[in-house]
């Protein structure tokens, strides 16, 4: 039933034209960005070599992307399959058929991740196939695909976080509205309140660059993956218990 | 014959004190059971506690045996409901929504969708997506999704909502069919007494959240001229002579 309930919520999401817009535009700031350097390296003449200059377009803006872009497209994919399902009462058709509140509340967060994923490699081929235009150079692909690879793992922890928040407003537009506030404070709280920094998953959102590079030893990663598996646990069982409770 | 439906004391208050209190009966296989009662007397809050849509304060709901609570995917996978008004995805086709809810019946027919659709007569508007459809298509779109299965047992709540009276007459008739031939179980609510006495084999009678009356409807028409003489001089009666 998993799998079952797994294709009918990607597909309604795929349904939704907003995102195919998020993807044009994803990409349209992609393509900005190679212009930006293009013309860098035109008013540079010479002096700046087409490799310095594009080497690092593929992973440029990562932590941003990661930060808010994403985290946008797991709130909105949220949004419509919680908020809104509740809200228009179409739950209702899913929660009489042989299927767990369980099993849907999973399948849910597995097609919001595949929503992200797939948004995150469309940025990721853009940019290579960018770079492979200015550039004539794909050299780095391979550092780029596992950062991308990596900091999608703690993406999984938005979309529980997303997941959790859409259980507790009235309606979609109220949990949209709730969750950007709640994200934005958590978001704050990690980079400039000292107690919490470190202590909140959205610190954790480039977690390419504790794997990539040089590694840290293992001693410093496992407070790190604690925090981010302790923020799943929480979510998923919050969301999930409120989930189960849910009247429709 | 065998109960497909089993409900014991079951109660469900809502905060603002309405819903259901010790309710209890059953349904025997092959019978169609009416729920009447004032709006609000909790026909509704009966069948969404069966369905898992609410939670059930105390009692329970068995379907074939099974706990309907505890092991919702086991109690429903024999179960077709439409409760309230259709709740469908409006940016998707009638077909779509019937293929999406298809994959939750593992060894269902590829053709089920399309022919439970053409017997609702909504064939010509398949690929038409829900939010262009009228009230009545909703209706009969929100049947198609409660039959497609070919399920033992169908809880309709208010069924012809919506619907003209050619509608209506088509689907009281198949109802009937399907109960009579095929052997469905049905539990259908409804705030028309006229249509209910034509269709059902027994109607309960809910008042106030509670259960006045399970009675036969040969019964019924032995000790008054239609149900709803009967019904209305059994709420009266609860009342106090007021409704």
């Amino acid at each position: 039933m998993l799998k079952a309930a797994y294709l009918n919520e990607t597909e309604k999401l795929l349904a939704r034209k907003k995102y195919l817009v998020l993807l044009i535009i994803d990409a349209a700031f992609c393509v900005f960005a190679a212009l930006a350097r293009f013309i860098s390296l035109l008013i540079g003449d010479g002096m700046l070599k087409s490799a310095s200059v594009f080497g690092d377009l593929p992973v440029d803006g990562i932590s941003l992307y990661f930060l808010f872009f994403l985290p946008l497209i797991a709130l909105l994919g949220s949004a419509d399959l919680f908020g809104a399902e509740v809200h228009e009462k179409t739950l209702r058709m899913l929660i009489q058929r042989p299927v767990a509140r369980r099993t849907l509340f999973s399948a849910k967060v597995a097609a919001i991740f595949t929503l992200a994923a797939v948004f995150a490699f469309f940025h990721l081929v853009v940019l290579l196939l960018l770079r492979l235009i200015f550039d004539h150079s794909l050299s780095g692909a391979g550092f780029a695909f596992g950062a991308y690879a990596l900091d999608l793992l703690p993406v999984i922890v938005v979309v529980l976080f997303f997941a959790l928040l859409n259980q507790t407003g009235a309606g979609s537009a109220s949990s949209v509205a709730l969750s950007v506030v709640v994200y934005l404070v958590v978001v704050f709280s990690g980079r400039y309140v000292a107690p919490f920094s470190g202590l909140v998953f959205t610190e954790y959102l480039s977690w390419h660059n504790l794997w990539l590079g040089s590694v840290l030893p293992a001693f410093a990663l496992l407070p790190k993956i604690g925090i981010l598996l302790g923020s799943a646990l929480i979510f998923a069982g919050g969301g999930l218990i409120l989930f189960e409770r849910k009247e429709i | 014959m065998e109960n497909v439906l089993q409900i014991n004391h079951l109660t469900k208050k809502y905060k603002n004190g309405r819903g259901v209190a010790d309710i209890s009966f059953s349904v025997a296989e092959g019978e169609i059971v009416g729920l009447l009662g004032p709006n609000g007397s909790g026909k509704t809050t009966i069948m969404k506690s069966i369905l898992g849509m609410c939670r059930i304060d105390s009692g329970e709901a068995e379907l074939f045996g099974v706990n309907a609570v505890s092991s919702h995917e086991e109690a429903l996978r024999d179960v077709g409901a439409l409760v309230e008004q259709p709740s469908l995805y409006e940016n998707l086709s009638a077909l779509k929504q019937l293929k999406l809810m298809a994959r939750f019946y593992p060894g269902l027919s590829p053709d089920a969708p399309m022919k439970a659709l053409a017997e609702m007569g909504l064939d010509r508007f398949a690929n038409e997506k829900a939010r262009r459809f009228s009230l009545g298509m909703k209706q009969r779109l929100g049947l198609a999704l409660a039959f497609f299965s070919d399920p033992r047992f169908l809880i309709l709540d208010e069924p012809t909502n919506g619907m003209d009276i050619e509608s209506s007459v088509y689907l009281r008739n198949r109802i009937a069919e399907m109960a009579e031939k095929a052997g469905k179980t049905f539990l259908v609510s409804g705030h028309r007494a006229d249509e209910l006495e034509r269709l059902c084999h027994r109607v309960l009678i809910l008042c106030e959240g509670e259960l006045i009356d399970d009675v036969a409807i040969e019964e019924v028409l032995r000790l008054s001229p239609s149900l709803e003489d009967y019904f209305l001089e059994k709420v009266r009666s609860r009342k106090g002579g007021e409704i």
